[in-house]
């Protein structure tokens, strides 16, 4: 089920509203409840696919509480490794299996000894990304004894499948989320209200936003070579925005959502394109995995302890890891390679913890080098988001040298110059609200909360007008394929 | 939470009343649905030709040039499944039908409107007709089925520039393709061609069966079946995939080798139709759709 679809505009008031009735019986209906509603939620897209969350679950909550009675090292090391294997082994077959048999193909045939092994027809079950790195941390923890196992089954399942950020994060940990389904919820206004006013602004970057831009970015993608240079620039801006808006926008309705439900959920994004560096756009951009990988694969390889040479490759390690956990192609390893690149040089110069704070804290502009820093930044993850957005490496240097190929200075082509024009002012207005915002949690959190109620509200009508007006087509997230 | 619930009601509030005042508005347009659903249920006794089909018949086949009582009940993107769903539903009422005309596109066996882009489209169905067919519940509502921005344009047209919203004669056939407004038939004919290639194979075997019991259903209650596969201008059809085509053509000859009732005729490449009878390049005019009634009309004499 789609966040931003007609039959989720029905699922969570329903759920929502028989989950609160619960509340006054005891905390395991309310959990079971939870659990049901969000298998419906997943179901709802391919039933068959609940099962390997079902077998994932009943896996780790084995192992985690084996793990936690072992004592001898190597019986603890065979129950690891046997949830790394589950685990791995599903993610490793659903997503990477025909990208193992094309690489194999394409070496064998160029050693020339072609081999033609044939791939099979695998479907993607939708969020496997999320919920395995979900599971896996608690498995971690466990082994590394930062974590006590769960006895309460239906709590452990519900913190797998928790319908707001199964299928998209955020990527939680059993120590901040496992909690909150053991003790009882009890019903906040405020708190869902501002879940209600996160939800809405998360549609309107995803509808609003994120599926305008994408109108242009799959025009100027479709077919590089028909627009000019300033065009496919355009294009590039609109797809750094489109997968902001898309990704963060999901991010805020599966927060709001949780809140709705009493639950509080990790921040994922933290306004990330006012970044300085990129060393801060990886602390402020999808934050669940960026600590993830940070705390599972960067500190055990060493983290920034060892030599220059060994921090180095710890940081290309994780931004290998990073670009393969978002697909099995080519453009990802690139675009984790870019990023990487940009980083190391912050290493040498000791620059990555020098942007901790929010830029231009009680100012209402930025000064000169900030802005400067911004922007280069920016500039940069644009260029990697090139990569990323290709379909090949070939469709991403195609983009690339059309843009170069003739004078940048002449007046875009857009198909719809007048719908260019207007997604561009909407994209002005969701980054100058961000700006005002960049201290807080999200862009409503305190936004307009002072205001006179009748104006206040015309402000949420407005936005909710233009989530109306703009609304196609269901569009899906683009994080759904990871 | 009474007061958390009371907050979100008077929050909403003016945004229902908006949503309710947009379908009331919506659903009281006039529109063809209506128009030939409310003929048909008058009619339904003196009907003595049916048409059945998609665009293209809904476009080329005007009753007013048939000699018998004939009725158009086409409606564009219309697939088979839906054909069946109204001949049994008017059909015990149908005393005096002899012949149903149903077209074979090339694109007819390989879809079927659930699985189009078209889907949109139950709602006509499920709002403005007593035709059974399965719906989602977002087809009961037009604000639930069509995108806000194209519901305020209608409202636009119909209320403030006062457009007319109903674009079938009474026996319904479109009046709107018509050769003033013509397309460029070069440019549509590939682009279409393409549109209507299928991907897949999937929907064919279901296709061929419901055209059976389509078939099945006439001869029980001794109605002659006329299945032709309209014109098309040369940039449509020398654009169109051999084997699905082939496939298409098959499968008329195949019905009417093994049922008597039922005839083919293949009108694809008919020399008689050149490009003052398109409005483009698989849809028929007010001048194509003349010649195509008047050769339809001369078969049912036959």
């Amino acid at each position: 089920m789609l966040f931003n679809s007609l039959d989720f505009a029905v699922f969570l008031p329903l759920v929502f509203g028989i989950y609160w009735l619960l509340k006054n019986y005891h905390l395991k209906y309310q959990n079971t409840f939870l659990l049901l509603s969000s298998y419906v939620f997943y179901g709802w897209w391919d039933w068959r696919f609940l099962m390997l969350i079902a077998f994932s679950t009943i896996v780790d909550f084995i192992i985690g509480n084996l793990l936690f009675k072992a004592e001898k090292s190597f019986k603890r090391k065979i129950l690891l490794s046997l949830s790394l294997v589950v685990n791995l082994g599903l993610l490793g077959f659903f997503k990477y299996f025909n990208f193992f048999i094309d690489n194999v193909n394409q070496v064998f045939s160029f050693l020339g000894k072609p081999l033609e092994l044939r791939g099979l027809e695998i479907i993607l079950p939708v969020g496997i990304s999320f919920y395995t790195f979900q599971t896996l941390s608690y498995t971690l923890d466990i082994y590394h004894k930062k974590l006590k196992p769960t006895n309460n089954f239906m709590a452990f399942a519900g913190f797998v499948s928790f319908f707001p950020q199964l299928v998209a994060g955020p990527i939680e940990r059993a120590k901040n989320l496992l909690p909150q389904f053991k003790t009882i919820r009890v019903f906040n206004k405020q708190k869902a209200i501002d879940g209600l006013r996160q939800i809405l602004w998360g549609l309107f970057k995803k509808i609003v936003i994120a599926d305008q831009c994408a109108l242009i970015v799959n025009d100027c993608f479709s077919n590089p070579e028909a627009y000019n240079p300033l065009t496919l620039v355009f294009g590039a801006f609109f797809f750094a925005i489109q997968i902001y808006g898309d990704f963060s926008g999901y991010s805020d309705i599966a927060i709001g959502t949780a809140r709705l439900f009493g639950f509080d959920l990790m921040k994922n994004f933290a306004f990330p394109y006012f970044s300085r560096n990129i060393a801060e756009f990886w602390r402020r951009w999808h934050i669940s995995l960026s600590t993830w990988f940070r705390d599972y694969v960067y500190i055990p390889l060493g983290g920034s302890k060892g030599t220059k040479a060994m921090v180095v490759r710890n940081i290309f390690a994780v931004f290998l890891i990073s670009a393969l956990w978002h697909g099995a192609n080519w453009t990802f390893i690139i675009w984790g390679l870019i990023h990487a690149l940009c980083y190391v040089p912050l290493l040498f110069f000791n620059t990555t913890r020098t942007y901790t704070d929010t830029v231009a804290v009680n100012r209402l502009l930025p000064n000169l080098k900030e802005l400067l820093s911004i922007l280069f930044t920016f500039i940069l993850t644009t260029l990697a988001w090139i990569f990323f957005r290709a379909e090949t490496l070939s469709h991403a240097f195609n983009y690339l040298d059309a843009i170069w190929s003739e004078s940048i200075w002449q007046i875009p082509n857009f198909v719809n110059n007048m719908m260019a024009f207007t997604t561009f002012l909407l994209v002005g207005f969701m980054l100058a609200t961000e700006w005002i915002a960049r201290e807080h949690n999200f862009a409503l959190e305190k936004l307009a909360t002072n205001w006179k109620r009748p104006l206040r509200w015309t402000f949420y009508y407005l936005l909710i007008l233009s989530i109306f007006y703009f609304f196609g087509s269901e569009q899906e997230f683009i994080y759904f394929q990871f | 939470m009474k007061g958390f619930l009371r907050y979100i009601l008077l929050f909403l509030m003016p945004l229902l009343v908006l949503l309710i005042a947009m379908e009331i508005f919506l659903q009281s347009i006039p529109n063809n649905y209506k128009v030939k659903s409310n003929y048909i249920e008058k009619h339904s006794e003196a009907i003595e030709t049916l048409i059945l089909g998609n665009s293209h018949t809904y476009y080329g086949l005007n009753p007013e040039w048939m000699d018998q009582q004939s009725f158009n009940m086409s409606h564009v993107s219309q697939s088979f499944d839906i054909d069946l769903a109204i001949l049994k539903h008017y059909l015990p009422k149908m005393t005096q039908l002899n012949t149903v005309v149903i077209r074979l596109s090339y694109d007819s066996m390989f879809e079927t409107l659930s699985e189009t882009n078209e889907h949109w489209r139950y709602k006509d169905y499920a709002l403005y007709t007593n035709i059974p067919l399965e719906y989602y519940w977002k087809h009961h509502s037009e604000i639930l089925s069509i995108s806000f921005k194209e519901n305020l344009k209608r409202i636009y047209k119909y209320y403030l520039k006062s457009e007319a919203s109903v674009t079938c004669n009474p026996f319904g056939w479109g009046m709107d393709a018509h050769s003033s407004q013509a397309k460029d038939l070069y440019k549509t004919g590939a682009l279409v061609a393409k549109k209507h290639t299928a991907t897949s194979k999937n929907l064919f075997d279901d296709n061929f069966k419901t055209l059976k019991e389509i078939a099945d259903l006439c001869l029980q209650n001794k109605v002659d079946v006329i299945m032709v596969t309209p014109p098309a201008f040369e940039s449509y059809y020398l654009n169109l995939n051999y084997q699905q085509l082939e496939a298409t053509v098959n499968t008329g000859l195949e019905l009417a080798n093994q049922y008597d009732h039922v005839s083919y005729y293949n009108f694809l490449e008919y020399w008689r139709f050149d490009r003052e009878h398109f409005f483009d390049a698989d849809h028929l005019n007010e001048r194509g759709a003349l010649l195509f009634s008047k050769m339809i009309n001369d078969i049912i004499h036959k």
